[in-house]
């Protein structure tokens, strides 16, 4: 979404369109759950957590600074509603679990397909792994294909700020993921 | 495995695995919508809300702009009177100029009984409120010019100043006790006069009277003592201090 559209839905929305708060929704909840799909490892809780930034959204739009776009905002609330889901005691979402829903049932996985959600798995949780500052970079440069400009206003930092956290973050990566390799 | 560089941890990130979001997903976020939302941020607001502006827009900052200007203002009011010149260099700048001897001694001539009462009657006429008030001829009061005003009373610089020539004798004094070293008559006839400032109007100078009083200021506020201004040849400022002590003269 174009941040001059984004910018219209949201006067539009404060004018008291609803109509333009379902188009930001048609516009938005396919990254974020995207998002929350890559960090949970499950779609059907990526789903409720979906569900749950948007009602979080809502709750705190009058707070919307509008120093970042309207997505990369939904994209810090639907990390943080990740985080506040696994730290639960009730939580679904184990961490340390291999979960096969990446895998089709009723079809015999292919090796490639399982070294592929083997290898999805094993990074998953070293992102969750990460430093906060560099856990949410990560992940919204990546998994919501967030330009590298919009996480450093979302953040309050200059572009190479950003930068540097990702090669920060590269470098754990690698360390992590060479200590769990078999 | 083998150590994974940037570019494939970057390319292991890229990777899409991820699958679509169920079907009615979008429907159940909608249907949470709240009816009544409320949009923070500055530039969110409707066109039309944007383009009034609000009653208050132009006032606070002109406020801010006035109260900064007064607190300015203060601040530079108190600095100069906290850091302003002090009365200690008021002072030296009231002395800029003048010669000041320590512990004179004034000597004062016997005078006639004649010429005594002339002196008093001078004495009582000495601070007329106007120029036109003034004596005439005030030297004649004491009967002596102004170039014989040296003749009754002399100063003689005890420690470090050298004898002056004297032309013009003014004398003014703060003495709390000043019965104890010659006679009140005398006091007055010679102008020291305990409690305020006595001059002597005999051949007094309007032009350098000012002068004077600044330079005997300093020194004046020195209770028990006697200050005596007077004027050297070059008209130049001459400022003593004695003790009453030290006043000589025919009891």
């Amino acid at each position: 979404m174009e941040p001059a559209e984004e910018r219209f839905l949201l006067a539009s929305v404060a004018g008291g369109d609803r109509e333009a708060a379902e188009v930001l929704v048609d516009r938005t909840y396919r990254r974020v759950f995207a998002l929350l799909c890559r960090l949970a490892g499950d779609p059907d809780v990526a789903a409720d957590l979906t569900q749950e930034t948007y009602r979080r959204a809502w709750a705190a739009l009058a707070s919307f600074d509008g120093r970042s776009q309207f997505s990369t905002w939904l994209y810090r609330i639907a990390t943080n509603a990740f985080l506040n889901h696994v730290r639960r005691p009730h939580a679904v979402v184990p961490l340390d679990e291999e979960h096969g829903s990446t895998l089709r049932d009723g079809n015999p996985p292919q090796d490639e397909e399982v070294i592929a959600a083997q290898t999805r798995e094993r990074l998953r949780k070293a992102v969750l792994g990460l430093p906060e500052e560099l856990r949410f970079t990560v992940a919204a440069r990546y998994w919501a294909e967030t330009p590298v400009a919009e996480i450093a206003r979302a953040e309050g930092i200059s572009e190479v700020a950003i930068r540097k956290r990702l090669k920060r973050a590269y470098r754990l990566l690698a360390v992590v993921l060479e200590e769990v390799a078999p | 495995m083998k150590k994974l560089t940037d570019r494939e941890i970057e390319r292991l990130l890229s990777a899409r695995g991820t699958s679509e979001p169920p079907g009615g997903l979008a429907q159940r976020i909608k249907a949470e919508i709240p009816e009544v939302l409320q949009v923070g941020g500055t530039g969110l607001e409707p066109e039309n809300v944007r383009a009034m502006p609000a009653r208050s827009a132009g006032f606070r900052p002109l406020w801010l702009i006035a109260a900064s200007l007064l607190v300015v203002i203060g601040a530079g009011f108190m600095a100069v009177r906290l850091l302003g010149p002090s009365e200690d260099l008021a002072r030296q700048i009231a002395l800029a100029g003048v010669t000041v001897i320590e512990d004179v001694v004034v000597t004062v001539p016997e005078r006639g009984a004649a010429e005594k009462e002339k002196l008093g009657s001078a004495m009582t006429v000495a601070k007329p409120a106007t120029k036109a008030e003034r004596p005439a001829t005030p030297s004649k009061a004491h009967g002596i010019s102004k170039n014989q005003s040296a003749a009754p009373g002399k100063i003689q610089p005890t420690v470090k100043g050298q004898p002056r020539e004297i032309r013009t004798v003014v004398a003014a004094g703060a003495v709390k006790e000043p019965a104890a070293a010659m006679p009140q008559s005398r006091m007055v006839e010679e102008g020291a006069l305990a409690g305020n400032t006595a001059v002597s109007n005999k051949a007094r100078s309007v032009a350098v009277a000012d002068t004077m009083g600044q330079a005997a200021a300093p020194l004046s506020a020195a209770a028990g003592s006697i200050v005596v201004v007077v004027q050297d040849t070059v008209r130049k400022p001459v400022v003593g201090r004695c003790s009453s002590s030290a006043v000589t003269g025919p009891t």
